[in-house]
């Protein structure tokens, strides 16, 4: 016989939210905080606010918790508010970038004639440099990653927390790694040339 | 290196990812599955940002207030409808009962109007005071000690 275990232990917790228990709360808040810091982190830049925001999100969480039905995993319903709430922030905020070209990673953090001695140290390692790559990314390429390849997600789930189509979300994915992919490619070629 | 071949490289590391067996890739495209390799292990591994220590309990502390500040809120509601009740069950009884005296109570109240203003406003101005100065000083006393 199956076991819903996980399942029927998110529904015992969201009970004893329901009745009061704040302790229930706290364990809750505890069990889902990796979750929408990696999504909040990837979205807002500033790192003073991320924390701000997250705790902006567990409490939407808290008020909405009512509302939410068991039609998908909690931690799907989580990110959901985490994705709005940041992305909300972000807009409030103007710091969430435009939508440019989603075929090109912007290359201005790779090494140049005029590159300032900071950017050549950081550009020295390489996943310093894949990490500034994901900066530039677009906002959707860069929670889509975070969602499939840290939180293991799946398409469905990535498309439930950012309305897109599973068809899209495995686009937007597939090229999101290419274009990071040729970027690294691009950067071993000139270190190798250095 | 055309986008097919980019795209069945992902789809086999990502079957790789999830433990599906599949054939090995040719030869021409070892390097672009090094560099996806990499790319694959580099997006799976944990960012170094963390959240402070105490994050859950400052978000229960949050909740805590909110709850805290509702709870007070429907208590002021609360005795405003009771200070309105008691003198208004007390007309409608003395208008049931007694007209009289409720007409002799308003010619009385009538000259004494000043003085019970000004008692409502001295109550409701001292309830103000200890809300926004008193309490207030006490909220950010507890908001520095977490």
């Amino acid at each position: 016989m199956l076991s819903n275990g996980p399942m029927n232990d998110e529904q015992t917790l969201v009970r004893q939210i329901l009745q009061g228990d704040l302790r229930a709360y706290q364990m809750l808040v505890e069990r889902y905080q990796r979750l929408v810091l990696h999504m909040v982190s990837r979205i807002v830049r500033q790192p003073a606010d991320v924390e701000d925001v997250c705790q902006e999100v567990f409490i939407k969480v808290y008020k909405h918790l009512r509302e939410y039905q068991f039609e998908a995993k909690l931690s799907t319903w989580i990110a959901s508010i985490a994705y709005r709430t940041a992305i909300n922030y972000a807009k409030k905020m103007n710091r969430l970038p435009a939508h440019g070209d989603l075929n090109q990673v912007s290359e201005t953090r790779e090494p140049s004639g005029n590159s300032s001695p900071e950017d050549i140290l950081v550009n020295k390692d390489w996943k310093s440099f894949l990490y500034a790559q994901i900066e530039q990314l677009p906002v959707h390429y860069r929670t889509i990653l975070t969602l499939y390849h840290l939180e293991e997600l799946s398409y469905e789930e990535i498309g439930q927390i950012t309305s897109l189509p599973a068809g899209t979300v495995k686009n937007y994915l597939f090229r999101a790694r290419k274009l990071l992919k040729e970027a690294l490619q691009r950067h071993q070629k000139r270190e190798h040339w250095l | 290196m055309n986008e097919l071949n980019d795209d069945m490289i992902q789809q086999w590391l990502d079957d790789q990812r999830r433990g599906i067996q599949r054939s090995l890739l040719p030869e021409e495209d070892a390097e672009s599955a090094r560099l996806y390799q990499q790319l694959f292990d580099q997006l799976s591994s944990e960012p170094s940002d963390d959240l402070s220590l105490g994050f859950s309990a400052g978000v229960v502390w949050q909740i805590k207030q909110h709850e805290w500040r509702v709870s007070e809120r429907k208590a002021y509601i609360l005795l405003g409808l009771g200070i309105l009740l008691i003198p208004t069950s007390a007309f409608i009884v003395m208008m049931m009962f007694n007209p009289n005296a409720l007409s002799r109570l308003l010619d009385a109240l009538a000259y004494r109007i000043g003085p019970v203003l000004f008692g409502i406003l001295l109550f409701v101005g001292v309830q103000w005071a200890d809300h926004v100065l008193v309490k207030a000083d006490l909220k950010r006393d507890k908001a520095l000690d977490v």
